[in-house]
């Protein structure tokens, strides 16, 4: 046996048996009970609101567009016509979605992503240039239903949508039967994750077993690990993007037009929607966090759900958009800057805290890839 | 002068270092305190340990999320760490020079004297560019070529950079392709090859690849002398996979690793690829690697593959699986004479011998031989 071998063979003797679950059967039922709660009283839920908000903005488009020369529908439907409506209907898709984002596991992974839903930052420019592209273009075809499946995210996403809405979107003519388009295409989406969470499909099923290992699930660590890499990534985003990429780190380095929804501004709103889907998150009764104490995880997210609450109420009662905050940057844009800092808390709980605490490695380093 | 205390004090301050903290900046710090014997006997402390070091890896931290490079004996003793301030992804060395370099979309590297693990420079990329995480020496050290994304076109390219005094770029390579990720070196020669994911990213908007659904990813050699790249052609069945992960074996087959990004055109299984005189060739090891492949290594005969998803590191001989073994996580490998490394999130097996990740940390995507 030559020294090669027999190295290689004390490596694999030492490392079995390290790659199995670390959970104790018990521990596991455990837990799978606490993820299939959180599924059913957290994300399927906040899939549930976003759908419902894309159906209702869908529905206040169609009673808003008219085709040239034809009657307005809205002689018959139970909704104004005013654009204020719409822009409403927007404001609460956009919020909706800002309460699923938190969820980067699962159906909405596929493809290109939560960038479907939203593609924001977007300093390339993509999605205005695909807007100003379709809106030359005045393309029927993308107006056929079920069309814009397979389009660029650039051109299907609520930043498109964003600006088509706050245009002003007049009731007739290509503008308006886009951004209609486009909101049904994000009312199918967000149907389909609906779908994709509801006991009986597929991927529930496989979740809902993973304590039993799957093709999709080798063990409930999985989901554990996957479930709050993805909260990982869009606490990173809140703070890096959502507050601190119009913010700035420090005072001076505030720019107003870099900040979230600019245009329906409702980018403050979106902030509180993120600490409030946090906060949810962690107090989700008989939900992952709750349960776990039990098999000795950590409590501190009831300290962190308190935290992420109080800071989403503050921001539930300023008056001042984002923009206006960053544009005077003075006090209220420091404590925003200080919210920001608070994220790292969160952060660092849901990296490692949390998972240690259970006897789990969070595989934070593999959380988005290499 | 310096007392027979004052050069103990140095001495124990050396070992301490050593044993628990970052010895570069201590042995920094007590160099240029002055006294020539004291700084001395600490310079010679920190040169031995250095010389023991036989594998490189690298430490993330969950609170900062910077990492430092961490160097181990080859019976898995800790030698020291060089802390950085950034989160690194992988290595390239050469002579005396270890390059550290930052995980996508990182822009700064850093190379440190493996002599005295002194950061000697940290290099930042062009203002339209960032760094992918891999690099690699040319066969006399005199250039490091690393992978590069051009942030204005999306396109990937390989920056060159002359490795004499401070390390200054000197060109660049376009590369027919988005999203370059390793490149590794002939052993005997100046020809590379460049695995190229295919995937459009852009740091404005995170880690995600912006063309999942239309990408396609190649293998490219480039012979430096010429500055040719000559690709290998697109690989029926690579459809949907990002080939990321090369390491050259004998006789220059190539390896490549790659992860599966597009269920729909691709599968998991096709995530492990061999290059040879008789072309690409899918390796069925691949199979139980999860659709992701974390890092592979090669001496002689002998390949590891990692997979992070699958949480196993494979063993082939011939492209053929010999062993398999679970490790949680398991990613940075290498392979040297009288050397096998591989780590998982929490775990490092150097020779056989398991070391514990620090508190709070995770062993990251890479490691390096270092003899």
């Amino acid at each position: 046996m030559g020294p090669l071998r027999a190295l290689l063979i004390a490596f694999l003797l030492t490392a079995q048996a390290s790659a199995e679950s670390r959970l104790s059967d018990e521990n596991a039922a455990l837990l799978q009970e606490g993820l299939v709660t959180t599924a059913e009283a957290f994300v399927r839920p906040a899939y549930v609101a976003q759908s419902a908000a894309a159906d209702a903005l869908v529905e206040a488009l169609d009673a808003h567009c008219v085709a040239p020369g034809a009657t307005s529908r809205a002689a018959s439907a139970d909704v104004s016509v005013d654009p204020s409506v719409v822009e409403a209907r927007f404001a609460g898709l956009l919020l909706a979605w800002q309460r699923s984002a938190l969820i980067r596991m699962g159906p909405i992974m596929e493809n290109e992503g939560p960038m479907r839903v939203q593609l924001w930052p977007d300093p390339k420019g993509f999605s205005e240039r695909a807007v100003r592209a379709a809106l030359a273009a005045e393309d029927r075809t993308l107006l056929v239903p079920g069309a814009l499946e397979g389009r660029s995210i650039a051109l299907t996403n609520l930043t498109s949508l964003e600006t088509l809405i706050h245009a002003p979107l007049r009731r007739d003519g290509y503008p308006c039967a886009l951004a209609t388009a486009i909101a049904a295409f994000q009312a199918d989406l967000a149907g389909d994750l609906v779908d994709a969470w509801t006991v009986g499909s597929d991927f529930r099923l496989a979740f809902d077993t993973s304590a039993a290992g799957n093709d999709r699930f080798a063990d409930v660590d999985a989901v554990v690990r996957r479930l709050l890499a993805g909260a990982v990534v869009e606490a990173d985003r809140l703070r890096k993007f959502k507050l601190l990429r119009g913010l700035g780190p420090a005072p001076g380095e505030a720019r107003p037009t870099r900040t979230e929804a600019v245009d329906s501004g409702v980018g403050l709103a979106s902030v509180e929607a993120s600490f409030r889907a946090l906060a949810d998150f962690y107090a989700t009764p008989f939900g992952l966090f709750d349960t776990a104490p039990e098999i000795g995880g950590s409590m501190d997210y009831v300290l962190l759900e308190r935290a992420a609450s109080a800071v989403a109420d503050d921001l539930a009662f300023e008056s001042a958009s984002l923009v206006e905050i960053a544009d005077e940057d003075g006090s209220r844009a420091a404590e925003l800057r200080r919210h920001a800092e608070s994220v790292l808390h969160h952060e660092v709980f849901l990296k490692s805290g949390f998972p240690s605490s259970i006897g789990l490695t969070a595989g934070f380093t593999a959380a988005d890839g290499d | 002068m310096m007392t027979r205390r004052d050069v103990l004090g140095r001495l124990a301050l050396g070992l301490g270092v050593l044993a628990c903290r970052d010895a570069t900046a201590r042995v920094a710090d007590a160099i240029a305190a002055g006294a020539a014997d004291g700084g001395v006997a600490v310079e010679k402390i920190v040169e031995r340990a250095a010389g023991r070091a036989a594998y490189a890896a690298i430490e993330t931290s969950a609170k900062t999320g910077f990492s430092r490079a961490r160097f181990f004996s080859a019976s898995g003793a800790p030698v020291a760490s060089v802390p950085l301030d950034f989160r690194a992804h992988g290595m390239a060395a050469h002579g005396h020079r270890l390059v550290v370099l930052p995980r996508r979309p990182g822009n700064r590297l850093a190379v440190v004297d493996r002599r005295t693990l002194a950061i000697l420079h940290v290099k930042t990329a062009p203002p339209d560019r960032h760094f992918y995480g891999h690099g690699a020496f040319t066969v006399d050290g005199a250039h490091l070529l690393v992978t590069e994304n051009d942030l204005d076109t999306l396109r990937g390219g390989v920056g060159v950079y002359d490795t004499s005094g401070s390390m200054r770029r000197v060109g660049q390579i376009e590369l027919p392709g988005s999203g370059p990720h390793e490149i590794v070196r002939d052993p005997e020669r100046d020809l590379f090859h460049v695995a190229i994911g295919g995937l459009e990213t852009h740091p404005a908007y995170g880690r995600t690849p912006l063309n999942p659904s239309a990408f396609r990813s190649q293998v490219v050699s480039l012979r430096f002398d010429r500055g040719a790249v000559e690709p290998l052609g697109f690989w029926a069945g690579t459809e949907g996979v990002s080939l990321r992960h090369l390491a050259v074996g004998a006789g220059g087959r190539l390896y490549i690793g790659g992860h599966l990004v597009d269920a729909e055109r691709g599968t998991p299984d096709a995530v492990l690829w061999a290059h040879g005189a008789e072309g690409a060739v899918r390796l069925d090891a691949g199979r139980v690697l999860g659709g992701y492949v974390s890092s592979l290594a090669t001496h002689g005969e002998e390949t590891i593959a990692t997979s992070k998803e699958a949480g196993v590191a494979l063993r082939l001989r011939a492209d053929r699986t010999v062993e398999t073994s679970s490790l949680l996580g398991a990613s940075g490998v290498a392979l040297g004479p009288a050397l096998t490394a591989v780590s998982g999130f929490e775990m490092l097996v150097v020779n056989g011998v398991r070391i514990a990740v620090s508190p709070l940390h995770e062993f990251d995507n890479h490691g390096l031989a270092t003899r």
